[in-house]
């Protein structure tokens, strides 16, 4: 049988979808065959659910190992890694999770499960350390100004959900678990700190709603309706911007 | 770079030591790491990585090139792996006898490749193109087995040798692995040793096994979860004895690691088994 053939009958087995290969693996007297790829078919399940139970802890620590177990089995089988690299691997869970019927009443549980995959991500963000020279903005023509768009960090990650998730997490965190109406929506911040720590930062739903609009590139003429100048001050001071820039619409 | 020693030995550098490496800077011959968990230069792995690479000469171990693959190498994963070996140029760089993703499918475990020529053709392009991209030697390391094919032209260390004289790769021997597959499939681990080609050995590896009984039979499981197993302390005595090799020497340990002090002392009687075949050489017996 040629190479290509045989490794694409493998990797079909390996995701159950049959077992043609064991007509190629030698007979012995001891071991079965399919016994054999039963190794290989637990041993793909099993590390790459690993790798899911150590980027979703806190989902993995509410839902309890066995159910973990079998929902991240059926993920990985439906969605298996793409890239060679197992680290990269994760992303999508949370969506998974909120299709499953048995967790409709529980919609924190994919809600954190989204949390933890952008506290990930945020934790391998570049940081950037450039600080916000507030007297550049002085510097601009007027006719400039409303044209300007503010940049955000790097290392800030933004997050919203109508569950009260980092009530949850504070938690979960501090093996604190207290009855609490979780049907709260919350607005946070990530940040990465140099020391590898994510702070989390709850804001106001007006502050978040402003923070979004400028992380899609909307003008300081567009912001204006929002409430910047208010808020200005206390983005500043959480240093959740880094700069700007002038937005020239291209003729 | 910094070379390493001829016959040091090495443990390898997990997340969990990251802090006891720096506080206590262990006296080791040579740290490896896992290329991949490396590949994001802004991940905490990497932040330590550069504190520590400094301190130790290093070897570069990877699981993701799946060189045994039908496909062409992922380019996307050689560029990431040339990035951070040209960022610390470490002393050794190495992969697996073996396959892990197909139609862009990774299943992060290193699958068994039918030792025929066509695969042998393969695998040697591979490695070539490897080779060439990265400006350097590298390694490949054999693997534990759980089944083997009923095709084939060749055995392992056959396979192995053949890689090794058509690329002008070295040689990563994983004594551990030799066993388990010993075990495994029926097989003398002194025959294996017999066939392969010593003098490309550059790297031997040491690790834990687990048994399991299925059908009722004896199957070891590669795991990395436990200490070198007394007949591999063996096997590797008996290596050493018979080639001479001075070739360096790593202590494996991946699953329910332990502390560093116990991983360094776990080091240590690799140490002391090179230490006592030196004194034997250098003392010989007296002839009355």
């Amino acid at each position: 049988m040629k190479l290509n053939r045989l490794q694409k009958q493998f990797s079909e087995s390996l995701f159950y979808q049959h077992d043609e290969i064991i007509n190629t693996i030698k007979e012995t007297q001891s071991v079965s065959p399919l016994a054999r790829l039963q190794v290989y078919r637990n041993s793909f399940i099993m590390g790459v659910t690993e790798a899911l139970a150590i980027t979703y802890q806190h989902t993995y620590a509410l839902v309890g190992d066995e159910f973990f177990n079998s929902v991240a089995r059926a993920f990985i089988l439906a969605m298996p890694p793409l890239e060679n690299n197992i680290m990269t691997y994760g992303e999508g869970f949370n969506e998974y999770l909120e299709s499953l019927p048995q967790l409709t009443e529980m919609p924190y549980i994919s809600e954190m499960a989204r949390f933890e995959w952008l506290l990930e991500q945020t934790s391998n963000s570049q940081i950037e350390n450039k600080i916000f020279d507030t007297s550049q903005l002085a510097l601009v023509s007027e006719s400039d100004l409303g044209q300007i768009t503010f940049q955000i960090p790097a290392q800030i990650s933004l997050f919203k959900s109508e569950q009260n998730i980092s009530h949850l997490y504070h938690m979960l965190m501090t093996n604190e678990v207290l009855e609490s109406d979780l049907n709260v929506p919350c607005y946070l911040v990530l940040k990465k700190q140099p020391d590898f720590r994510i702070e989390i930062i709850n804001l106001q739903q007006s502050e978040f709603l402003l923070l979004k609009k400028i992380s899609v590139g909307n003008t300081l003429g567009e912001l204006t309706a929002l409430g910047l100048e208010q808020q200005l001050p206390s983005l500043l001071e959480n240093k959740l911007l880094n700069g700007f820039t002038i937005h020239k619409e291209k003729s | 770079m910094d070379k390493i020693e001829k016959a040091a030995i090495g443990i390898g550098l997990r997340s969990q030591h990251y802090q006891a490496v720096l506080d206590t800077q262990p006296e080791v011959g040579f740290l490896e790491i896992h290329s991949e968990n490396y590949f994001n230069a802004h991940s905490k792995n990497h932040y330590y990585l550069e504190q520590i690479a400094p301190n130790y000469p290093m070897s570069f171990h990877g699981i993701g090139l799946s060189l045994g693959s039908s496909e062409p190498i992922s380019k996307q994963h050689l560029k990431k792996l040339k990035i951070l070996v040209d960022r610390f140029q470490p002393a050794l760089v190495s992969d697996h006898l073996s396959w892990c993703s197909l139609q862009g499918n990774f299943f992060n475990d290193l699958l068994p490749i039918p030792y025929t020529k066509e695969a042998l053709n393969c695998f040697i392009d591979n490695v070539n193109q490897v080779q060439d991209y990265l400006q350097r030697q590298i390694l490949i390391e054999n693997p534990s087995s759980y089944l083997e094919y009923k095709t084939w032209d060749m055995s392992e260390p056959e396979f192995i040798n053949q890689i090794s004289q058509q690329t002008g790769c070295g040689l990563l021997l994983d004594l551990n692995n030799v066993y388990v597959s010993a075990i495994n499939h029926q097989f003398s681990v002194q025959e294996y040793l017999n066939i392969l080609d010593h003098k490309a050995v550059q790297e031997i590896h040491l690790a834990g096994h687990t048994e399991k009984t299925i059908d009722n039979s004896r199957l070891l499981i590669d795991t990395h979860s436990t200490f070198v197993s007394q007949s591999v302390w063996d096997i590797y005595q008996q290596y050493l004895s018979d080639t001479q090799s001075e070739a360096i020497t790593l202590i494996e340990w991946d699953v329910e690691l332990p502390s560093l002090d116990l991983l360094v002392t776990e080091a240590g009687k690799a140490t002391d088994i090179r230490a006592a075949l030196n004194n034997k050489i250098m003392m010989p017996e007296v002839t009355r």
